[in-house]
């Protein structure tokens, strides 16, 4: 039988609250429009097989309700009352909204997807050693997510050509209107070997981690390549929540071993800010 | 039961790797005859993200036909949603289908106050690296698909308002 390494709890729980906060982030501002996007006030497309509107039409009324639940949901989930329960909610409910919709389902709403289906299999009810021993699947189910991202768009880029070898592909993204135009963007786009760099960085790092993530002597280091990677893009384009969403299953990624001892320097640091502390509050 | 459980779990692991495996897999290399349908149904682990680019922008602009005379109709403030890579009607998805388009060429006429006819005019201009300054300049222009306003278009989603 194949068997995973299991994540200790805390690396669920770091995991639970970064993701309800990133979709939360993502969510509460679609909230100003509402009413255009999701209901009979939007101009109504269909795109088989995936568009409800040949089924129902949300009238904004029930368009509210349904945004309601959803961000009901996830200030559950970020609490952690009725984990699962929640995480099936805004399963259904953010479904419901983006299938109505489908022209601005983007890439982090399907990553969302599939980091929630993988979340309802996390050993939500387990209790110390017992959580250790359970939640195999939920963290394998997100590997596999991931390698498949990562992988996906990284071969594609390699397969692109000149593009992404010359860093073109990025300098030409950092300007452009709508996800471009952040000034550390603009201004690195016009020194092209530090788009180079910048693009060999990108298709390094998404071409590793279907490799990397695996190993205990890895895993680690190509996470920390991933936040670097995620933070970039953060800082230079305008692509909604999508790099919080990206790392906020990072705990639950990293090999458990490596978990641990990132949070043992993590309390190491802290107690020594509080030796540093207390004596001043004294 | 308890034997049960854990050959159940692995099946699902094993049908959503295969099914991520095989999203990739035809990312890469799709199918000529099926590509379209197995584009729809892999389409929720296809992660081609910013693999092809421009070096032009591009803006897609509605117009109306008043008294013979093209008018800019207020598109942007009709439906204000600007979201990552454009308004709705920008969509790549919009522009590559004519149905698409139709609907909202169709909700322009009904906001128009009586056009004739509307049009997607396309304009696109050079992407300058290294400047904030984007403005359109030395932009040319491609007509996309005019409708006229006497034609209704039946509406896409023929759902029931709940």
């Amino acid at each position: 039988m194949i068997s995973f390494p299991r994540s200790p709890a805390s690396a669920w729980t770091w995991t639970r609250v970064l993701f309800g906060s990133a979709l939360l982030l993502e969510w509460l501002p679609r909230a100003a429009h509402l009413e255009e996007l999701y209901s009979s006030e939007s101009v109504i497309v269909y795109r088989p097989p995936f568009s409800i509107t040949d089924t129902v039409i949300w009238s904004p009324r029930t368009a509210w309700i349904i945004w309601s639940v959803l961000t009901l949901s996830l200030v559950l989930l970020i609490a952690g009352r009725f984990v699962r329960l929640a995480l099936g909610i805004f399963l259904a409910t953010s479904l419901s909204l983006m299938l109505f919709e489908t022209l601005h389902l983007k890439a982090y709403d399907r990553l969302a997807f599939w980091q929630t289906l993988a979340l309802c299999f996390a050993p939500w009810s387990a209790k110390g050693e017992d959580a250790e021993r359970r939640g195999g699947a939920a963290r394998y189910m997100l590997l596999a997510t991931y390698v498949a991202l990562y992988v996906g768009t990284g071969f594609s880029k390699v397969r692109a050509g000149e593009g992404w070898i010359m860093g073109d592909a990025l300098s030409y993204h950092f300007v452009a209107l709508g996800v471009g135009g952040l000034p550390i963007g603009v201004f690195l786009s016009g020194i092209p070997w530090v788009m180079t760099g910048l693009a060999w960085f990108t298709v390094g790092f998404e071409c590793l981690f279907p490799v990397a993530i695996w190993f205990r002597r890895t895993s680690g280091w190509i996470l920390l390549a991933g936040i670097v990677f995620h933070v970039g893009i953060l800082l230079t384009m305008s692509v909604g929540a999508f790099s919080l969403i990206s790392i906020a299953p990072y705990p639950v990624l990293a090999h458990p071993d490596v978990w641990r001892r990132f949070e043992g320097r993590v309390e190491a640091v802290r107690a020594w800010i509080m030796r540093r502390v207390r004596p001043a509050a004294a | 039961m308890q034997t049960l459980r854990p050959l159940l779990v692995r099946t699902l692991l094993a049908v959503f790797t295969a099914y991520h495996a095989l999203a990739f897999w035809h990312a890469q290399y799709p199918p000529a005859p099926l590509a379209d349908l197995l584009g729809r149904m892999y389409w929720p682990s296809n992660w081609s993200m910013f693999t092809r680019y421009t070096r032009r922008h591009s803006r897609i602009v509605v117009q109306g036909s008043f008294d013979g005379q093209w008018r800019r109709l207020p598109m942007e403030q009709w439906f204000p949603m600007l979201w990552d890579t454009g308004y709705r009607w920008e969509r790549t998805m919009v522009t590559r289908s004519v149905s698409l388009q139709r609907a909202f060429l169709w909700a322009a006429c009904e906001r128009s106050g009586g056009a004739a006819e509307v049009r997607f005019v396309r304009y696109s201009w050079p992407r300058r690296l290294g400047q904030m300054d984007q403005r359109m300049r030395r932009a040319r222009h491609q007509i996309m698909r005019v409708w006229p306003c006497n034609r209704p278009v039946p509406p896409m989603g023929r759902g029931t308002l709940l």
